[in-house]
């Protein structure tokens, strides 16, 4: 089409590439989410995996989840304790420490460290695979290669996102608690009264209900972009790198989604 | 090296449950294999009650609010109330909701009704006053809060200025003042009523709206009086800690009083009746300050108490002042 | 395969290729890098599917089976590839049993038995234990042999199976071809760029160029081609190819 080449269509052109790469990207991740799904009947394929997958996306990441919220917690504290002055009463730190904590730093810290290490190494190990023909090789010996390698990936962040959520949530809470009484003064009397002054049990629910969509973002972008990976090494990495953004992106957005449809 | 990682993930998953599910049920203040008695309330509305929030009893809590919900013919709301341990309330305990402090958490105090005269506790008829082994108590609402809150933020700057300046030792000629102070406010009382005995046969015709109007007095002042009775509390008991919160409360509490005042006359007598036995228990306090019973050391530091004593008289003075002077402009336009 | 055309974006990779492959024989396709001889394999498994035309296996179309009916296909076919593709998480007797594991009535016993079977068939011994990474590109080449005929195939698909191997290997492998269409009466499609190997182990050969069939014909036939394209490939002379695009 020569006559249209004009240089003023540009803008227009790459404006339609991009809605028809983002249209094109849904269609291939709707068209991965439906294979998964199905891929669930054959059990006897991702069964043997999913104790794997749980080690490795639930155990292994404990250390910088904990890591990360016990911080948190820290510096929580202590800035608390910075911003409440005047006619706050102390027990408030208490208030903001648990609330933060559970209701948003535990989940959305943890979710955003794992997207780090749990989506990336799932986009790279998979993004090799498919480069070095592995997942084609599952597939001539009549693996479903969505059984073999998402199934059991997605499956496993589902069930320990919320695990690896609540415990990173209790330690920032506790490194907080330690701090108010070591680092601040402060009862423990008083940051416990402050805790439990304003606690929901349904902040608990809202917190796992998260956990569980961040899991599911984390290990399915991380499928995604690996089993889409094309053009070797250099591929891999920029389909971890692409899996990391994304995930990201999508837990900070499903984050703000959960706060206006469940609060 | 299979097991060892069945060992790991069964380990982590097993751990995480029971923080969860204690640490939530700790949060929520409910023990575990502890003895809970339930007991349930019956109220017209119930404020900003919220589940989660303290039962007290004489001060101390003992329990938390549980689930609420509306009756299902609808004329009244049900309060569950978990205490801790056995506790068995007295026949004619009822449940007054109030603020606990003023940062906008309510609590549930099971008091005994002859103490609160003037409150229209719910009435729970005879037959369902034990439902299941369940005892159902009546209960009231402290209303006027959002005036309570409103004033809780100036007090709470006043508050703040005034902890700054106390540095001061608390000596005798404090607690001299305190006592003056309260004595002052007696007399204060009985001059107010005067005031109000002469305004009112001016006013005689507006009885209705009137009449509303001091039942809002009658439990604002019921509330001044629970914050005095916790003051009281605290004194004998010795949990100085909270002194300072239970004081913002009560100048609260006394603001809301004056605020009232303003807005009606009939009726004022029998109300500062109750006003009068608050000021006794004030001189009660005063009394028991001098004689260096309950945490009179504590207290000694904190000397914030007899010098709000003098502010809030002061205030109360000049608006006495203020009344007599310009009697119609106290009185709610509306009326007339 | 009846008048296939693959494209990926703008590029058309397969244009209208066709062919026929009979029980029993061994036909080599050979093609410069680039002009779709993988692609082509790869729809003969239903790894990938056609734009246009169609894949028949056994009278099936490829396209055409669901889950289970290709599943059933791909048991009946060994897919051996360029770089092995073995499972670099798994050891070389997990990779090997990989395909057994998907066969109903096969117990542990059976698999390990199998297993050491392929791997001295390829002359693979004592490397069970170790993993691909551990072990030379002969060696994890001849494993990708092994785990292919394992499940006992009727077609085997070659993608370069001698390529980047020293001149023993590659009469190794070639050997093992030739045993597994004369013992097993295995069919065979072996890409490749070796012509000493394609002449000795094809019953045919077929020349695949810019997507389409050049020539195909018997070993001799292909040999005594006068088809300048086909000489320049086959001898390696590539000024024969000049004045021809």
């Amino acid at each position: 089409m020569p006559g249209l080449t004009h240089p003023a269509l540009a803008p227009i052109e790459s404006v339609g590439r991009a809605t028809l790469a983002l249209v094109r990207a849904i269609g291939q991740g709707g068209y991965l989410a439906a294979g998964a799904v199905r891929a669930l009947r054959s059990t006897d394929i991702w069964a043997p995996h999913i104790l794997t997958q749980m080690y490795q996306i639930g155990v292994a990441s404990l250390p910088i989840a904990l890591f990360v919220s016990m911080f948190t917690g820290i510096v929580l504290a202590l800035q608390a304790s910075y911003t409440l002055t005047g006619g706050v009463p102390e027990y408030f730190v208490g208030t903001l420490v648990g609330k933060t904590m559970i209701l948003e730093l535990g989940p959305v810290l943890t979710g955003l460290a794992l997207a780090g290490r749990v989506g990336a190494s799932i986009a790279a190990e998979l993004g090799t695979m498919r480069v070095t023909e592995q997942i084609d090789a599952l597939e001539t010996l009549a693996y479903d290669p969505l059984a073999y390698l998402v199934v059991p990936r997605v499956a496993a962040g589902l069930l320990m996102f919320p695990v690896v959520i609540a415990l990173a949530i209790t330690i920032g809470v506790v490194a907080g608690w330690v701090t108010s009484i070591s680092l601040l003064d402060m009862g423990s009397p008083q940051f416990v009264k402050g805790l439990k002054m304003f606690f929901d049990g349904f902040d608990v629910t809202f917190a796992m209900i998260k956990s569980v969509s961040f899991g599911l973002v984390v290990t399915g972008v991380g499928s995604f972009f690996g089993f889409h990976t094309v053009g070797g090494a250099e591929g891999v990495g920029r389909a971890t790198t692409r899996a990391v953004v994304v995930s990201t992106m999508l837990i900070l957005v499903l984050d703000a989604f959960w706060a206006a449809a469940l609060l | 090296m299979t097991r060892r990682r069945e060992l790991l993930v069964g380990f982590v998953v097993l751990a995480s449950a029971v923080v969860s599910v204690v640490g939530t049920l700790w949060l929520q203040g409910r023990g575990i294999g502890r003895t809970e008695t339930e007991v349930h309330v019956l109220v017209n509305d119930v404020g900003q009650l919220a589940q989660g929030n303290a039962v007290k009893f004489r001060g101390v809590s003992i329990g938390r609010v549980g689930p609420i919900e509306v009756e299902p013919a609808g004329d009244a709301v049900r309060i569950h109330l978990h205490l801790m341990g056995e506790f068995l309330p007295a026949p004619d305990a009822v449940v007054l909701l109030a603020p606990e402090s003023l940062f906008g958490d309510w609590q549930a105090e099971i008091v005994i009704r002859s103490r609160f005269p003037n409150m229209a506790f719910y009435d729970v008829p005879p037959n369902r006053r034990i439902q299941n082994g369940v005892r159902v108590l009546g209960g009231f609402t402290l209303p006027d809060l959002s005036r309570l809150t409103a004033v809780a933020d100036e007090v709470a700057q006043n508050l703040a200025v005034l902890t700054d300046r106390f540095d001061k030792a608390f000596s005798d000629e404090t607690a001299a003042s305190l006592a003056q102070a309260i004595d002052n406010m007696e007399e204060l009382t009985a001059t107010l009523r005067t005031v109000v005995e002469e305004e009112s046969s001016q006013i005689s015709g507006t009885a209705e709206q009137i009449r509303i109007a001091t039942e809002e007095i009658a439990s604002t002042l019921a509330a001044a009086r629970s914050s005095i009775d916790r003051l009281d509390a605290v004194l004998a008991s010795g949990r100085v800690d909270s002194i300072l919160d239970n004081a913002v409360a009560i100048t609260a509490d006394f603001r809301g009083v004056s605020g009232d005042v303003t807005s009606a006359i009939d009726r004022l007598e029998s109300t500062l009746t109750s006003a009068d036995s608050t000021m006794a228990s004030l001189s009660r306090i005063a009394a028991r300050v001098e004689a260096g019973e309950g945490s009179i050391g504590k207290l000694l530091v904190d000397s914030t108490l007899g010098l709000r004593a003098e502010d809030l008289l002061e205030q109360m003075s000049s608006l006495l002042d203020d009344i007599r002077a310009n009697p119609r402009k106290y009185v709610r336009l509306s009326i007339f | 395969m009846l008048d296939v055309h693959k494209a990926f974006g703008n590029k058309e990779i397969l244009k209208g290729f066709s062919l026929t492959v009979e029980d029993g024989e061994t036909l080599s396709v050979i093609g410069y890098s680039g002009s779709g001889k993988s692609v082509m394999l790869k729809h003969i498994i239903g790894l990938m599917q056609s734009d246009r035309g169609s894949v028949h296996v056994d009278g099936k179309d490829v396209a055409a089976l669901n889950r289970s009916g290709l599943t059933e296909l791909r048991r009946n076919v060994g897919y051996v590839f360029q770089f092995a593709a073995l499972f670099d998480s798994m050891t070389i007797g997990e990779n090997v049993a990989m395909g057994l594991r998907r066969i109903p009535d096969m117990d542990e016993e059976e698999i390990e038995a199998r297993v050491r079977e392929c791997l001295s068939l390829v002359d693979l011994h004592d490397v069970h234990e170790r993993y691909p990474s551990e072990m030379s590109g002969g060696m994890v080449k001849r494993a990708g042999l092994a785990r292919a005929i394992a499940t006992g195939p009727k077609y085997l698909l070659y993608d370069e199976p001698t390529t980047g191997l020293d001149p023993v290997t590659v009469k190794v492998i070639d050997r093992l071809n030739i045993r597994m269409k004369e013992e097993l009466g295995v069919t065979g499609i072996v890409i490749t760029h070796d012509m000493d190997s394609a002449y000795r182990i094809s019953d045919r050969i077929a020349m695949l160029y810019e997507g389409k069939m050049r020539a195909v014909g018997t070993v001799e036939e292909i040999r005594n081609s006068e088809d300048p394209l086909v000489r320049a490939f086959i001898e390696g002379r590539p000024e024969l190819m000049e004045g021809m695009s």
